[in-house]
């Protein structure tokens, strides 16, 4: 599955968090979702955010980084933050 | 906005001219509510209209002095904030400042939550600049919007409108500059004044849902985070009565330009 960045007017971060408007909503990323965002570069493999995760944060207590990195990119997606393909 | 002959009643608002054209007998009740907001120079390219015809193309139609007030401002600020949109940062926002070197705190505060109260009451020792909406460009200057408050009268429907000047508030400084930015809450059970700090990416959504046509700037959370880290971050301050805040805006304005 692949994932890129959505309609993004702008962003902030600071110490590892991120804000991120889009349209009109303007909206704080927890620091997993500001971390996956940042891995986010074009057309992404979300095994490639997964693991960028799992460096910063260790891996999830049920051991499946793919589908704790779903988790996220999925809530990022539903507020047009990124967009999933696949 | 349409054009009626009459006499004119010259304004600006957060730097905007705007001519408010007038037919009918209201023109010096409408220069007398809006004194604090008049301007010398040509005809303004913006004009608000307003007249007492049923049968006119007016703006805003009404023979009721208290209505045309009420919604005239409303108005105004409309034509105003939308001429400023990309422009300039607008906050919905009391702006009081030091008398003298025009260090300039916003007061960011949702409608009817205390803005006008606050410049009523603080706006006699720090000077008025708006109970609305306070502007500022990239450099972080302000632009007055010295608009008439809204004072309820018991037993009237609508506010009546007063202008600073007619309750005692100070003239704005020649060169207001935002020096701080504070979040109001009032809230009855707080035992005087609490503030706290809040961190710029909290800041970020708790603005943006408080600044006009924010999404037409080409970097609008960059500017608002540029401006509030500027002026030392946003400030949440939880307070109980308008007089609670005096003290510490003072020392606010007062200490941002020493």
């Amino acid at each position: 599955m692949r994932v890129s960045r959505g309609s993004i007017t702008d962003a902030v971060t600071r110490d590892g968090e991120t804000v991120v408007m889009v349209g009109d909503q303007v909206m704080l990323l927890s620091p997993l979702a500001s971390a996956a965002l940042a891995r986010i570069d074009g057309d992404t493999d979300v095994a490639v955010v997964g693991a960028a995760l799992v460096e910063m944060f260790g891996a999830p207590p049920d051991g499946d980084p793919i589908s704790m990195t779903l988790s996220v990119l999925q809530d990022l997606s539903a507020a047009g933050v990124v967009k999933l393909d696949g | 906005m349409a054009s009626v002959a009459g006499p004119v009643v010259s304004i600006e608002a957060l730097g905007v001219p705007i001519d408010i054209a007038i037919t009918g007998e209201m023109a010096a009740p409408i220069a007398q509510a809006w004194s604090g907001a008049l301007r010398d120079g040509g005809p303004a390219e913006l004009t608000v209209s307003v007249s007492s015809d049923e049968a006119s193309s007016a703006d805003l139609i009404s023979d009721d002095l208290g209505v045309v007030l009420h919604h005239l401002s409303q108005l105004v600020t409309q034509v105003a904030i939308e001429a400023r949109a990309g422009q300039l940062m607008m906050f919905h926002a009391a702006g009081l400042a030091h008398p003298v070197s025009g260090a300039t705190v916003a007061l960011v505060a949702p409608s009817g939550t205390g803005k006008t109260t606050i410049s009523r009451s603080l706006g006699t020792a720090l000077a008025y600049i708006s109970d609305e909406t306070v502007g500022f460009d990239a450099s972080l200057s302000v632009l007055p919007y010295r608009k008439p408050l809204s004072v309820i009268q018991s037993g009237e429907a609508v506010k009546s409108q007063h202008s600073p000047g007619e309750l005692g508030l100070l003239d704005s400084p020649s060169t207001p500059t935002l020096a701080a930015v504070v979040f109001l809450e009032r809230d009855s059970t707080c035992a005087g004044l609490e503030v706290s700090d809040v961190r710029t990416v909290a800041a970020l959504p708790l603005l943006a849902e408080q600044t006009s046509y924010l999404s037409r700037h080409a970097r609008p959370l960059g500017l608002l985070a540029d401006a509030l880290e500027a002026t030392g971050g946003l400030r949440l301050a939880r307070y109980r009565e308008a007089e609670d805040l005096q003290p510490w805006l003072t020392e606010l304005v007062g200490a941002s330009c020493e």
